[in-house]
């Protein structure tokens, strides 16, 4: 293998775009910074502005405000194909009149790279992506893993500093998905390019990438590393796209937590209104009343194979709490649910409290 | 083996008419009530032989007149059928129609419109002018054919091929050029056949200075010889046939629906 060039920070600043025909800005003061050789995932719902984010990363889009800068150069008045840019889409795109090694080879012929040199090239990322001797093949008759693994080869082939892949599994079934995360986790690591992925799919955020940067509404809620996302949420809505469940309206007041369900101690809170995040597999369902534990009435008990989801209503707050499936919980019996408190945030309000005083 | 059949059928229907021109062509005496000329003559073949013949000149002229009309019509139709085919804007609908109100309105009627410009800018009696006129009723097909073809054509592959570091220009070479090669081989068939046949903007136009193969042969079909009119009608229709029978052989086998020109 060549000597792949350093890789490069991306940096993110203040991104606008704004559709012409929208109304609605579809990334809207995005900020982000992905450092050199990470893995990053972009995760978020359909429409949340991720494709749109990549797409201004690569020049497909001009940002209408900010700037985007690899190292300490902006970009922004570089088109496309002179960004040190790679990018992988949704749909494998392999040029149909071309061979699989000349579609590897495709970034290297576009540079003017000999003959020779390109076909060592081809053979080198043809091996990395596990397809060696497939370069005399036809698009066409390969499988969808097998398209999108060339995909991602003539990708790596111009040992970009920056490599985008926007969803590039979502169209291959489940096991084979597993397969393909490894591999890039493998093609990534052995060329530790700087990588931004996009994805709707929160498992595979966390278990593919070094950072997660969620985004929401055109901008990013939460970056940081995927454990965060469970053990520290920064705002309810990255605490409720991660699963937590369990998301109680209250104030912090002299280091505890008053609400609905009474005091609570909690850690590391800040003074003032807030919510308390609790995800429902830290709950546990206790006997006798103990400290930080309410008391409630199983309100359903649904059985998810290896984990029974329990609902207890406390008062007028109903909390989700998950146990194992060799607990039995009658429907109407009382409980007592312990919270407690190193495994629970609290969340201060935001300035314009976008999730108003309510419950949840 | 029913296939081959069915192409044997169809070009014999196509060919048949042709054998009378055929052998008027190298008739020399020939009477009724008799089948078959009394006679043979190589006088139509050396008309067409005979060098510095006003055939021969029509032929070049038929050929220049062709290729000029077929580059020009790809050059402007191509980017209008992109348009049409990729995206959808407001007035879409319009601006198509406009683009094939020539191949829907007479060419007659359009002429006669713009007939005084052509005069006011010199290009009348000249090739340049011809070639311009005939734009008008070929820019409409090779704008229709390309317009099908790239509302097929995913300009994924344009954005991913500059993301692998193509330019424009290259981009058009190594990527859309070679998706729509189909689609633009029988645009390219059309824009010449038209051009090829056309016969009333090239006499309005050309005003008898431009004599392509359509005009001497109406000349010669008026005279009494006979001979030579089916020699040159011959010569008409032999390039068309030979034209369509190279490009459905190149076409790719699944291109069929393309507007009818399969694989023969």
């Amino acid at each position: 293998m060549t000597p792949a060039p350093a890789p490069e920070a991306v940096s993110l600043r203040g991104l606008c775009l704004t559709y012409p025909a929208a109304g609605d800005p579809a990334v809207d003061g995005l900020s982000l910074e992905l450092a050199p050789g990470t893995l990053t995932a972009l995760l978020g719902p359909s429409g949340c502005g991720k494709s749109t984010t990549l797409q201004l990363v690569a020049g497909l889009l001009t940002p209408q405000e900010g700037d985007v800068r690899f190292g300490d150069r902006s970009v922004l008045g570089t088109p496309p194909e002179r960004r040190p840019v790679a990018m992988v889409f949704q749909r494998p795109l392999l040029f149909p009149h071309l061979s699989v090694g000349d579609n590897v080879g495709f970034g290297l012929r576009m540079r003017r790279v000999p003959r020779h040199e390109r076909r060592r090239r081809v053979e080198d990322m043809l091996d990395l992506v596990q397809l060696p001797g497939f370069g005399d093949r036809r698009a066409h008759e390969l499988s969808g893993g097998q398209e999108q693994r060339v995909a991602l080869a003539r990708a790596m082939v111009t040992d970009p500093r920056v490599l985008l892949l926007d969803e590039p599994f979502s169209q291959l079934d489940a096991g084979l998905r597993g397969q393909m995360r490894d591999l890039l986790r493998h093609v990534q690591r052995q060329v530790g390019v700087t990588t931004l992925f996009v994805t709707h799919d929160q498992l595979e955020a966390v278990e593919l990438a070094d950072s997660v940067a969620l985004m929401l509404g055109g901008r990013i809620e939460q970056h940081g590393p995927p454990r965060a996302f469970f053990e520290r949420p920064e705002t309810v809505a990255a605490a409720r796209f991660f699963g937590a469940a369990n998301i109680v309206a209250g104030r912090v007041s002299g280091g505890r937590f008053e609400c609905e369900l009474g005091e609570l101690a909690v850690v590391d809170a800040q003074e003032g209104p807030g919510h308390l995040v609790a995800r429902p597999e830290v709950l546990r369902l206790s006997e006798g009343a103990s400290r930080n534990t309410v008391q409630g009435t199983v309100t359903r008990a649904d059985y998810r194979g290896t984990s029974i989801a329990v609902i207890v209503t406390v008062g007028a707050v109903s909390l989700q709490v998950t146990v194992p499936p060799s607990v039995s919980v009658p429907v109407g019996a009382r409980v007592g649910v312990h919270i407690p408190a190193h495994a629970c945030t609290v969340v201060p309000a935001e300035p314009d409290d976008r999730y108003g005083p309510g419950r949840t | 083996m029913r296939r081959s059949v069915g192409v044997g059928v169809l070009v014999v229907g196509v060919l048949t008419p042709f054998v009378p021109l055929l052998v008027w062509a190298v008739s020399g005496r020939w009477r009724y009530p008799s089948l078959l000329p009394q006679e043979l003559s190589a006088r139509g073949a050396r008309l067409l032989a005979e060098p510095g013949s006003q055939v021969l000149s029509g032929l070049v002229t038929s050929l220049t007149v062709g290729a000029a009309v077929t580059v020009l019509a790809l050059a402007v139709g191509t980017p209008a059928g992109r348009a049409l085919g990729l995206y959808s804007f407001r007035g879409q609908r319009l601006v198509r129609f406009v683009l094939l109100a020539p191949a829907i309105v007479p060419g007659l009627a359009v002429l006669l419109g713009t007939q005084v410009f052509f005069l006011r800018y010199g290009l009348a009696d000249s090739v340049a002018g011809v070639v311009l006129v005939h734009l008008v009723p070929t820019v409409p097909y090779v704008t229709l054919v390309t317009a099908a073809a790239f509302a097929n054509f995913d300009v994924g592959y344009e954005q991913q091929a500059r993301l692998l570091g193509a330019r424009p220009l290259q981009v058009l070479r190594h990527v859309t050029l070679p998706a729509l090669r189909p689609a633009l081989m029988v645009a390219a068939s059309f824009a010449f056949l038209i051009s090829w046949s056309e016969y009333v903007l090239t006499v309005l136009i050309g005003g008898g200075a431009v004599q392509t193969l359509p005009l001497l042969l109406f000349a010669y079909a008026r005279g009494a010889d006979l001979t030579l009119a089916a020699a040159v009608a011959l010569l008409l229709v032999a390039p068309p046939l030979l034209l369509v029978a190279a490009v459905s052989r190149r076409l790719p086998r699944d291109h069929g629906p393309l507007v009818g020109l399969g694989r023969l």
